[in-house]
């Protein structure tokens, strides 16, 4: 009997046809526990290095955790990976919504894609089966009209669907994977592999919720959270991500211009408060949640935008917004909604712009390469514009569509100063010379430079209620947001290992449940005697094998590195005396490959940190390529 | 004097159901610092405070008029 999980993985080879099912043992489950987990042992174990991302020997991997589907709020996310065509290395997103629940009641743990199919197919999952249906008719729809054309020929309005918008089809490299249309795996371009698959969706139905080892526990945590989330997550729920913008921008958190201006005269017409006071219709939730912080938005005059869609969260907001210095929150929803109707993630096709708008006014693209379009910072027609170029490849969209890291090595003549990218994975929208622990994490982090490796410094920098729950990990003073000392390093390994755990697990890291009582959740779902060690055991784990992926596919210290910008000042604002010393960078990030267990000059895995995860068999997939140090 | 205050973020716990901004009376020599425990705010839960748009440390003393905004550590996703 499996508590939690299905115990069946789906196997399906899109190239011959085949579809199996595969059984794996408990402790498979128990060592990788699910999401990234599995995504990590399935690319590690079964890819040779050098694939390419966009080729037929790339696999998809759809991965539930243990908790995913369980009637707890947080639990109806899922994880995808595969090997990115950005980083040609590790890719992995996670995302919310109610896919992941129901795939778990459909009857599995996870999904492996291999091949491609000659013409474009998509999956349909129901309650133990799994079939291939021909998605000829839907190839070139909108992510909308392909669910409502999904939902009618299956007749069942209550399908999830997990696919790809034309962007994704044409392979647009920061192409994304939209659930129920609000809901996006959004980094590392999972939505090109997918296209590159012919694979437009995969719709699911299931009607088995999974088993819990203690319901009455697992009751009673999904009740605490009912009671007390208007005390621990009262902006989430008023307002989603995006509240208190204005702080950032004084702080000198909020990204202006392409990272390079550090004030934003404008944040006022852009934050979620804004969205509150002019164009939301709604807020909405993912599967068991009672915090509801999903915006709907609904805009008729200039532009359509379709409350579909959902709406512009802080990353949109700002990714579009002051990070392409528009203040005009329509043309930002406009963004948002043709990035679903397309599905391409919107941290990257905004920094894919804000970096195309610095190349131009710098001279690099003209009006010209721009199809006539002036592509300046401010310009938010243009910016609406470029975006619908991005997803249909276009003109200049066909050039950005290769994301800023290739877009700029096209372009020459220094284009690459204003890509501002880590391993070729647009930032996130958390400025680095604030939180410069989050600087370490977006240089290390093997799918580049994603926020969500775990550690916000502004959140450890003082005494409060962060600090307060880290003394479960041992950590118990507070450390300066510029610290780049052995301390901070610890710091981000903790943090990231933890997120990392929580990405096995697929939980939503804006449920407010502290460390204690999501192993507790864990023990009451599974019937494990799991507890915190083991939590931070299978992130480490999980956060290694996706190291040793990367140097398998002959990845460096010299790719864990920040762009230039962030070693000089802002322009304005509260930072712009501060940059981050590249010299106690480069030293953080040593400090942090040492404290990981890894050979401390080349970030490499030693045998024996592989050894004590029990993953020793990893040894063996780095001897096959020749590691270059 | 009469002061504003706004709460940003889970800081919103301190509002009253429907309220967006709390007008306050306070004493003519009050500081940020005073504010906050008036109000009830726990240690450590604020980031940064400004006043009419610029930020303020809490030791500052409070203005007729002034518009006081309250952040957390985290803002945004």
């Amino acid at each position: 009997m499996s508590y939690g999980y299905t115990g069946k993985v789906l196997r399906i080879n899109l190239t011959s046809g085949s579809i199996g099912v595969e059984e794996p043992e408990e402790k498979f489950y128990r060592r990788y526990f699910g999401g990234v987990g599995f995504v990590g042992y399935y690319l590690l174990n079964e890819l040779e290095p050098g694939v390419d991302p966009l080729g037929t020997d790339n696999k998809l991997i759809f991965a539930l955790g243990v908790v995913s589907g369980a009637p707890l709020p947080g639990s109806g996310r899922n994880a995808v990976g595969a090997k990115s065509p950005m980083t040609d290395a590790f890719g992995k997103s996670e995302v919310g919504g109610f896919w992941g629940a129901e795939l778990k009641r459909a009857g599995y743990d996870a999904i492996i894609v291999e091949g491609k199919a000659e013409k474009p197919v998509y999956l349909w999952i129901h309650d133990g089966e799994a079939d291939t249906r021909d998605a000829g008719h839907l190839w070139g729809k909108s992510t909308k009209e392909s669910q409502q054309a999904i939902r009618a020929e299956l007749g069942d309005r209550l399908i999830r669907t997990a696919q790809i918008g034309p962007g994704g089809e044409r392979q647009v490299r920061f192409a994304c994977i939209i659930n129920d249309l609000k809901d996006a795996a959004g980094r590392t371009g999972m939505g090109a592999v997918m296209g590159s698959k012919n694979l437009k969706a995969i719709a699911v139905r299931g009607h088995t919720a999974p088993q819990m080892a203690n319901p009455d526990q697992v009751s009673h945590w999904a009740k605490w959270m009912a009671r007390n989330y208007m005390q621990l997550a009262r902006g989430f729920h008023d307002l989603g991500t995006g509240a208190g913008m204005a702080g950032g921008n004084l702080t000198g958190n909020l990204p202006v211009r392409n990272f390079r201006d550090g004030y934003f005269e404008e944040v006022d017409a852009i934050s979620a408060e804004a969205v509150r006071n002019t164009i939301r219709i709604g807020m909405e939730g993912c599967f068991a949640c009672p915090i509801r912080c999903k915006k709907v938005v609904e805009v008729k005059e200039p532009y359509n935008v379709d409350p579909f869609y959902g709406g512009p969260e802080y990353e949109t907001l700002a990714s579009f917004g002051s990070n392409c210095g528009v203040g005009d929150l329509k043309a930002i929803a406009k963004g948002h909604d043709l990035c679903h109707a397309y599905s391409l993630d919107t941290i990257s096709t905004g920094g894919t712009v804000a970096f195309a708008m610095e190349c131009f006014e710098n001279g690099l693209l003209s009006l010209k390469d721009t199809d006539g379009i002036e592509l300046t910072f401010g310009n938010a027609a243009a910016m609406v514009q470029i975006i619908e170029k991005i997803g249909k490849r276009e003109g200049i969209g066909d050039l950005l569509a290769e994301g800023s890291l290739r877009a700029a090595r096209h372009i020459g003549g220094g284009a690459e100063q204003f890509a501002i990218q880590v391993k070729g994975v647009e930032m996130g929208m958390h400025e680095p010379r604030l939180k410069q622990g989050l600087g370490l994490g977006y240089s290390v982090a093997a799918h580049g430079a994603d926020h969500g490796v775990g550690l916000h410094d502004t959140m450890f920098a003082q005494e409060g209620a962060s600090l307060q729950r880290a003394r479960a990990l041992g950590i118990l003073d507070p450390i300066p947001l510029d610290d780049l000392s052995p301390r901070k390093a610890a710091l981000l390994r903790q943090m990231h290992c933890w997120s990392i755990f929580r990405d096995c697990l697929v939980t939503c890291s804006f449920v407010p449940y502290d460390y204690q009582q999501t192993m507790d959740i864990v023990r009451a779902v599974a019937g494990w005697n799991s507890s915190l060690v083991e939590g931070m055991v299978v992130g480490e784990r999980a956060v290694t094998m996706a190291r040793a992926f990367n140097t398998r596919e002959g990845l460096t210290t010299e790719d864990d590195r920040l762009p230039q910008r962030f070693f000089s000042p802002p322009r304005a604002g509260a930072l712009k005396e501060v940059a981050i010393d590249p010299t106690k960078m480069e030293q953080a990030k040593h400090f942090y490959y040492k404290l990981m267990g890894w050979e401390a000059s080349s970030g490499l895995p030693t045998f024996e940190k592989l050894q004590e995860l029990g993953i020793g068999w990893v040894a063996d997939k780095l001897a096959q390529a020749s590691i270059r140090r | 004097m009469k002061i504003t205050v706004q709460f940003f973020g889970d800081l919103r716990k301190y509002l009253q159901e429907g309220e967006e901004v709390i007008d306050l009376e306070v004493e003519a020599d009050r500081t940020v610092s005073d504010l906050l425990l008036q109000l009830g705010v726990e240690e450590g839960e604020v980031w940064v405070v400004s006043l009419n748009g610029n930020i303020v440390d809490e030791a500052s003393s409070l203005k007729e008029g002034g518009k006081i905004m309250v952040f957390p550590p985290f803002g945004g996703g």
